[in-house]
């Protein structure tokens, strides 16, 4: 920890230089993302365990909300402005990062119980251009390239207490993939002396998407049966010769969200 | 000197190095596995200790030949045992939550390996169990055995 807390000192070292440059403008941000899962595969991988087990699994696994990945987020990023009085052109490269997770449990007759623990991680490199207007008033439009990484540990607690994620179950394991996307999306900001207060929405784009061909999947497990997350979990049991490697896995641009943004950015 | 903040930020990251390669550098060298318990854990939630050892093995992790980042090769004597295991592949998972040991129950591609879940990740000692399915003693259904190595970092 002590080397990137030497490195961030050093980076404020600096702020006092940057400020002295008319026209570019290091800022430091904090947000908050409110998002809207646009698939549900999650969701089908828990009812089909739900559906699979019924009558022998009491405590069913709840399902996640669309808005269950919404969190905040920290960054930094670069603001150009240019022009004259009440009017000008204004960029920015903005970069963040943000961090959300969320657990569901089911538990069985036996009292073992499936956890399945979800993490994302969301980095979003955003470039913005606009105009302003009275040296306050921002709008922009902008694009995103944003990385989710999730990662889902389904391991059981025995009757003890004890907790697995090994191999006496071929379901059990840690889950991971990427979500790639290009968003589109605008903004509209204040600005308030070096604080900046924008709020802005965001559309994930197919281009560049993997059309469902990466899935959530356990990669270091050798097993021959398949090591994709299931969105069916009865076919993935009974009947895994015919799972449809496209369509029958949660699919990681299932994952992919819309998202509204409201951030607090000080500029130096 | 404006774009140092910019030149900065990469080194920030990349600082933060990820769990697997930090477990590997931490693995790499000789381990004593100074105990073993094997419980078993029945269906209505009693567990019997089956057998408590200690001085159990050696478990060598070194640098593999063809070196891709994330392996390590095994070599693991258990003292009481009349089979080992010489220089095979050895990992953590991407999160550090799992160590696999390839090859540990058979030579096949599929199903030979061993799967254990880090319960202690420190320093000098490891804590890692893994898990069979098996009769149950008392109760209806499956038990399941419980194997817990405790392993010391040998100076």
């Amino acid at each position: 920890m002590k080397k990137p807390l030497l490195y961030f000192l050093v980076l404020l070292s600096s702020f006092p230089m940057l400020a002295q440059e008319t026209g570019v403008h290091f800022c430091l941000r904090a947000d908050y993302e409110r998002s809207k899962m646009t698939g549900s595969d999650l969701n089908d991988f828990f009812n089909s365990y739900n559906a699979y087990y019924a009558g022998v699994i009491p405590q069913e696994f709840d399902t996640l909300s669309p808005h269950e990945f919404s969190h905040p987020a920290f960054g930094a990023g670069l603001r150009f402005l240019m022009g004259e009085g009440n009017i000008g052109f204004s960029s920015g490269l903005l970069g963040t990062y943000g961090y959300a997770k969320r657990t569901r449990n089911a538990v069985f007759q036996n009292d073992i119980e499936t956890e399945l623990a979800m993490r994302v991680r969301d980095l979003n490199i955003q470039f913005e251009v606009g105009m302003y207007f009275f040296q306050r008033v921002f709008i922009h439009g902008h694009i995103t390239g944003r990385f989710r990484k999730t990662v889902a540990d389904l391991g059981y607690y025995y009757q003890d207490g004890s907790y697995s994620l090994g191999d006496e179950y071929d379901i059990l394991g840690v889950y991971s993939g990427l979500t790639t996307t290009v968003d589109l999306g605008g903004s509209v900001g204040l600005k308030l002396g070096p604080v900046y207060i924008p709020v802005s929405v965001s559309f994930p784009t197919q281009f560049a998407s993997d059309d469902g061909l990466l899935t959530l999947i356990d990669y270091d497990v050798r097993q021959i049966r398949w090591t994709d997350l299931p969105r069916d979990y009865g076919q993935w049991v009974d009947d895994p010769v015919n799972m449809d490697p496209f369509n029958d896995f949660v699919r990681m641009n299932s994952l992919q969200s819309f998202r509204i943004n409201i951030a607090v950015e000080y500029w130096f | 000197m404006r774009f140092l903040c910019l030149l900065l930020l990469p080194l920030i990251l990349s600082s933060c190095s990820d769990p697997q390669r930090k477990f590997k550098r931490g693995m790499e060298g000789t381990w004593d596995i100074v105990e073993e318990s094997i419980i078993l854990i029945n269906p209505d939630g009693t567990t019997e200790t089956l057998s408590e050892k200690t001085d159990v093995g050696v478990l060598t992790l070194t640098e593999p030949v063809f070196d891709d980042g994330v392996f390590l090769d095994y070599t693991l004597t258990l003292n009481d045992g009349s089979f080992s295991w010489s220089l095979q592949p050895f990992k953590a998972d991407e999160e550090a939550k799992r160590v696999f040991f390839y090859y540990f129950y058979c030579n096949d591609l599929f199903g030979c390996d061993m799967i254990a879940t880090i319960e202690s990740d420190k320093r000098n000692t490891q804590q890692w169990s893994f898990y069979r399915k098996t009769g149950a003693t008392s109760g209806s259904g499956t038990a399941h055995r419980k194997t817990t190595w405790v392993l010391e970092r040998r100076d």
